[in-house]
């Protein structure tokens, strides 16, 4: 029984520093709409500060910190809020997405940078070091310190929030930003207050549990997906929400750690997942605000019809010849690298062209697609092992497999809309990260390796490693073969897609995504469509994965980490979405510039993560906006913003 | 610039073009309120008054034309700005704050009103006897009615001098909607200027003193509420009502 | 070289940096050592692909590095692929077990070999009533089961009261701390690397656990867990791979090097690194040929001196046989982080598995 309270006490105490990160991470998306992955990052930034601070000072140094590192954090807070975030209010939540991505790799940067890589800690005052009786069962001091800090800090801000004509303001605006304005407030003014207080607020979670834990780099990655479960669970936009959501996932995961230690890292997904089935707006949010939010969401896409159809062949052609002769210079004017390192961009071609079906055409925003592209590589893998060599076979029950998971997930989350939709599917794919670290026939953390992939069927063929070609002067290796295979599959793919979506299936899904209601209306039923292009995405990316897989020799649970899902939807914006090219070209030039980088600057995410920042702010419908092709201004289609007060900036 | 009356209305469009995105639903509409009077749009759904009223508002930029309040433009402000110079909307779907105490609903106007008196919290609340006495049930525990009642007194404290209601009438029941009719009513005879976006074309030429028809987009009808209750043909061919 | 292990893959740098300074400053060597670094984030598709570029892009012949053991194995059979040698920083049995080749030589000191010297000492030391925690992966579940069997083999009396896992980069451990400290264990045995053992060790710390429960990790005596940690490791115990004190005319020649180059004493994993370069370079020498394959086929059984003193890649799984000691953290003289109490060691010899347990046919 003691053992049960104890556990209980220890739920609380990271409960509630959870709680510290989601209620502002919650109000900050309730005000302004903003989801900010840089919470996580601005969180650990509080710790780091508390490194420094409580270091020189010694015992009281902890005290300061406390007040200190969460102003510091405020005011940087403010600053980013007012500099970076500013200029895209009123643009489709996505790019907000993308814009604090690009800060999480600044900031994580940054602290490397000044803190260094090394795990550090400092320790909490030493009035807090030890123990007490409570109840007839000791229990560390400092615990129950973060208990009554946190709930004493969130009480505080529930009485602000509750008492005062900001908190006012803030709480209607969290409900109904546009009704706030409509009122004749300029909500606006109050976006930097939010976010620096919201920071603060992160900061001082920060710093309570850096005494707790070490501090490291990673701190602010690992901390941020369970605070969104935490605000998806708890409602977004809701305070009470948040501190509800914060409690709950903080003991019940402490709880299954202990009682139920199978269902780690899967029951806040399954939860979440099955709150917002039944419960779309979360435990404590508001469903109206949601139904109010949902048409406002449309993307900037780039659009399909820019060049000729002359033109489009010839570039087409152009790019398909360049891939074709890639392999011819190796050894004579570069080195072989060239071609694994195109062969990946291939890839994460088909996977980017995957997701810009349901992202560019859908207007779904997958934050989850990994999981696809995971299932395929893994299918792969596991087929190759134990079932067949054949690539063939492997391929083709990859791309299955995908598509039936992505068919289930659809089902279940097509139903909610926005940013609901990229919440869940990002927890479907953080229950596949961590199913595979569960089973042994799965590899857990070691991956899969050992297979010998054929091409061919039914044993007969040769092994993908063996198939090397020469015809007089020209040698073909087999890397090379592989290469063309790649080629010729991206190639087919892309011009697969195109033809469906020139179909009217694709028209209508065009329609669906300029106005869900009003396809409703002409008689489309706009769930069946999107499912369906969910379906033939995650079936697309299943291949990518599966590819991956054959050109890798083996798989690890990496290839199904949130991060892979977040790069690609960088990387689809950075090409310009639901032009189908645009993406495979933003991977292209991801990858590139991320090998470049990361080969001569020790900060190159810092670097990327600055280009990216620059992108999403002055060029947001990607690199098919700027390229030289699209000179002939006139016919560009700029249909920038479908927003209510648009403000197409640059032209 | 539009034509330039002899006296300054109002409010005043003038061309105005808008829509969303490349879809343009208004396609050049000009209309006038002046003060005091009591103005009805009306028209189908779809016709295009909703978004009148959210050009008028500020949601959307024109892409062509004027809109003069007072005599200046503001048809590139915000819509915090539109309110504080007095334009007060009621929406179409009320948009009670549902977390919100039926009080703070109707307070939290007081703090965007910045250069005119808006009325009392209390004053307001107790134009509505529906409302009394459920002053700290959250906004969401209301019903329909309710709900445009309170918009109603959240739309007074923050002092308006035009004030904009959306088919205020649309969805209650018939004895909610006399009710409603009869606020309005009384809000007239205070002397404050009102448009009144109806689909219920009784209550709207009960209420109004001039009715504009909107058709796709296009004024189809302007003229009194008697030239209008004469015109047998407007009621027929864009409001499908015959008698 | 980041990730959860980035504060080791730069020691190990370190390491690297001084074995190819020795190896080019030398006459005994009759080539130089050209070198270039990559960035592999810890993810085993970067070290791959990074793995790839040194290889095509870099005509690298040699690949040394990754802390990570799943991404020391990825390049394992990438190494194998592309017939290039390959010395991993993976401390994962597997890589000279199962998932060995003969292209991969590891100069590391495994898990196992911790497990052979650390694990016989717990029950007649400390105590036989104990509890394993590990994180859920390869190297976790490694000393879980190399740790059960080298302590019951020494004391059939031990048991093992109860076993609890944690994922890897765990933050928070009090549910574990809590179980642990309402049993009968009398230690605790930590499969933690890196971040997880400090954390847990600092929140077992707060928590009192230390009051009751002897904790113990075969990482527990590393430089930059005892940094990490400062007071609160002392009275822990931990295998030790390496130790600046070591007493071989080698080593002080490598701790003078790391001394003047960089600030303090060198680590395990600096010592890994520069013992990667120099055993290799015995090899290459010995050979006398710089082409992998030559080397690959001469290296293994071949006498070569190491920081330890003379030492040979073992011919059935080419692993290192390095000596392993037992240690203790206590309090140091200058206040701050603990310093290690060397207490026992087992030879190189001894700590390593016989040929017929090792799971891996060259």
């Amino acid at each position: 029984m003691s053992l049960l309270f104890e556990q209980l006490l220890n739920g609380l105490t990271i409960g509630v520093v959870y709680v510290l990160i989601a209620a502002g991470l919650s109000v900050i998306f309730g005000v302004m709409d903003v989801i900010n992955f840089s919470h996580g990052e601005l969180f650990a930034l509080g710790a780091y500060f508390a490194i420094s601070l409580a270091a020189p000072f010694g015992g009281p140094g902890f005290w300061l910190a406390l007040v200190v590192a969460p102003l510091l954090v405020g005011i940087i807070g403010a600053a980013i809020e007012r500099f970076t975030i500013r200029p895209l209010y009123g643009r489709n939540p996505l790019y907000q997405i993308l814009l604090t991505f690009g800060l999480v790799l600044v900031i994580a940067d940054i602290i490397v940078l000044l803190w260094g890589r090394q795990q550090q800690q400092f320790s909490g005052p030493p009035s807090l070091a030890g123990s007490i009786q409570i109840f007839g069962f000791s229990y560390s001091l400092y615990n129950l310190f973060i208990i009554t800090f946190g709930l004493a800090l969130a009480g505080a801000i529930w009485y602000g929030l509750n008492n005062t004509r900001v908190g006012l303001v803030i709480r209607a605006g969290a409900q109904d930003r546009e009704m706030v304005q409509n009122l004749g407030i300029e909500i606006d003014r109050y976006y930097t207050l939010v976010f620096g207080v919201g920071s603060a607020i992160a900061a001082a979670g920060g710093v309570v549990l850096g005494g707790y834990q070490s501090v490291s780099p990673a701190m602010g990655h690992s901390v941020i997906i369970p605070a969104f479960v935490i605000v998806v669970l708890g409602g977004l936009g809701s305070f009470r929400g948040a501190v509800a959501g914060g409690l709950l996932v903080g003991v019940i995961q402490t709880l299954t750690r202990s009682y139920v230690p199978l269902l780690e890292g899967l029951v806040v997904f399954l939860l979440m997942i099955a709150v917002l089935l039944v419960k779309p707006s979360g435990l404590f949010g508001d469903p109206e605000w949601q139904e109010a939010g949902g048409e406002h969401t449309t993307l900037s896409t780039g659009s399909g019809g820019i060049l000729s159809k002359s033109q489009r062949l010839r570039v087409g052609a152009t790019v398909v010849g360049a891939l074709l002769v890639i392999p011819l210079g190796t050894n004579v004017l570069y080195s072989p690298y060239i071609v694994s390192i195109t062969s990946d961009i291939l890839i994460w071609a088909l996977f980017a062209l995957s997701l810009d079906l349901v992202l560019g055409y859908a207007g779904l925003v997958s934050l989850g697609h990994a999981m696809f592209y995971g299932l395929g590589a893994y299918t792969t893998m596991l087929t190759m092992i134990h079932l067949t060599p054949s690539v063939l076979v492997a391929l083709v029950l990859a791309i299955i497999v995908a598509a039936i998971i992505a068919w289930v997930v659809g089902y279940l989350s097509i139903r909610v809309s926005g940013i609901y939709f990229a919440m869940i599917t990002l927890a479907f794919a953080q229950v596949f990260y961590n199913l595979v670290y569960k089973f042994e026939w799965t590899g857990s953390s070691q991956g899969l390796y050992g297979a010998t992939p054929m091409y061919g069927i039914a044993g007969i063929g040769v092994a993908v490693g063996d198939l090397s070609l020469s015809a007089g002067p020209i040698s073909i290796s087999s890397a090379e073969v592989f290469y063309y295979l790649l080629v010729v599959i991206a190639v087919c793919s892309f011009l697969l897609v195109r033809r469906i979506m020139v179909a009217p299936f694709g028209s209508v899904l065009k329609s669906i995504r300029e106005s869900q209601k009003r396809s409703r209306f002409v008689g489309y039923n706009v769930t069946a469509h999107k499912r369906n292009a969910f379906v033939l995405s995650g079936g697309l990316a299943g291949l990518a994965g599966g590819l991956y897989a054959i050109s890798n020799g083996f798989v690890s649970p990496d290839v199904l980490h949130w991060l892979r899902s977040g790069e690609l939807v960088v990387m689809a914006v950075l090409g310009g979405i639901g032009t189908l090219y645009g993406p495979m070209l933003g991977a292209g030039v991801f990858i590139f510039f991320e090998d470049l980088l990361s080969t001569y600057i020790e900060q190159w995410r810092m670097v990327l993560g600055t280009i990216f920042i620059l992108f999403v702010i002055y060029i947001p419908r990607g690199i098919v906006s700027i390229g030289p092709y699209l000179r002939d201004r006139g016919i560009i289609d700029i249909t920038e913003q479908k927003f209510e007060r648009s403000e197409i900036d640059d032209d | 610039m539009g034509s330039s009356n002899s006296h300054t209305h109002l409010l005043e469009l003038d061309d105005v073009r808008s829509g969303y995105g490349e879809t343009e639903v208004l396609n050049g509409i000009s209309m006038t309120v002046d003060e005091g009077e009591v103005v009805a749009l009306i028209g189908r759904n779809g016709a295009g008054k909703t978004t009148t009223l959210r050009t008028i508002m500020g949601h959307l930029v024109p892409t062509t034309g004027t809109i003069n309040y007072r005599g200046s433009d503001i048809s590139q402000r915000d819509v915090a700005k539109t309110a504080q110079q007095g334009i007060t909307l009621v929406p179409e779907d009320r948009q009670i704050f549902p977390g919100l105490s039926i009080r703070e609903n109707a307070k939290i106007s007081e703090v965007g009103t910045t250069h005119n008196e808006g009325w009392d919290v209390d004053d307001a609340l107790s134009l509505f006897a529906n409302l009394e006495g459920k002053e700290n049930r959250p906004g969401s525990a209301l019903s329909g009615g309710e709900q445009q009642m309170l918009a109603i007194a959240r739309a007074l404290v923050s002092g308006p001098e035009l004030l904009v209601l959306d088919e205020p009438t649309e969805g209650l029941a018939p004895k909610i909607v006399d009710e409603v009719a009869g606020i309005i009513a009384d809000l007239k005879s205070r002397g404050l200027t009102i448009l009144l976006v109806e689909q219920n074309v009784e209550t709207a030429i009960e209420l109004a003193d001039r009715v504009y028809v909107l058709d796709r987009g296009e004024i189809v009808f302007e003229g009194t509420t008697e030239e209008f209750t004469a015109d047998e043909n407007i009621k027929e061919s864009y409001l499908g009502i015959s008698e | 070289m980041e990730g959860p292990y980035s504060g080791l893959g730069s020691n190990q740098r370190e390491g690297y940096e001084l074995g190819i300074q020795k190896i080019n400053e030398s006459d005994e060597f009759d080539f130089t050592i050209d070198a270039t670094f990559e960035n592999t984030k810890s993810e085993v598709s970067t070290a791959r692909q990074k793995a790839q570029k040194l290889v095509q892009q870099d005509d690298k012949d040699y690949l040394s590095g990754c802390v990570s053991s799943a991404a020391s194995l990825a390049i394992n059979s990438f190494a194998q692929e592309q017939e290039i040698l390959w010395v991993p920083g993976g401390g994962a049995i597997q890589i000279t077990g199962s998932g060995c080749n003969e292209w991969s030589f590891r100069a590391e000191t495994h898990s196992g070999q911790i497990a052979r010297a650390f694990g016989p000492w717990i029950p007649k030391n400390i105590g036989t009533q104990g509890w394993i925690h590990y994180a859920d992966y390869s190297y976790g579940k490694d000393i879980n089961t190399s740790f059960t069997e080298q302590m019951q083999a020494s004391d059939a009396s031990v048991n093992i009261v109860g076993r609890s896992t944690s994922q890897l980069g765990a933050t928070n451990f009090s549910s574990y701390i809590s179980q642990i400290e309402n049993s009968e264990a009398e230690f605790v045995v930590l499969g933690l690397a890196g971040g997880d053992l400090i954390t847990f060790v600092k929140q077992a710390v707060d928590a009192g656990l230390k009051e009751t429960v002897t904790i113990t990790s075969p990482t527990m005596c590393m430089q930059a867990i005892r940094n990490a940690l400062g007071e609160a490791a002392n009275g822990t115990y931990g295998g030790v791979r390496y130790d600046p004190k070591i007493d071989t005319p080698a080593n002080q020649d490598f701790v003078e090097r790391y001394q003047e180059e960089y600030d303090g004493n060198p680590d395990a994993f600096a010592r890994a690194g520069f013992d990667a370069i120099w055993m290799t370079a015995q090899g290459i020498q010995e050979a006398d040929d710089t082409g992998p394959a030559t080397v690959k086929d001469s290296l293994p059984g071949q006498e070569v001196s190491s920081v330890f003193g003379s030492n040979t890649y073992r011919e059935c799984n080419n692993q290192a046989t390095n000596p392993v000691w037992v240690g203790r953290n206590v309090p140091s003289d200058q206040g701050g982080s603990s310093s290690v109490e060397l207490l026992s060691q087992k030879s190189g010899q001894e700590a390593v598995a016989p040929c017929s347990e090792v799971n891996c046919s060259l």
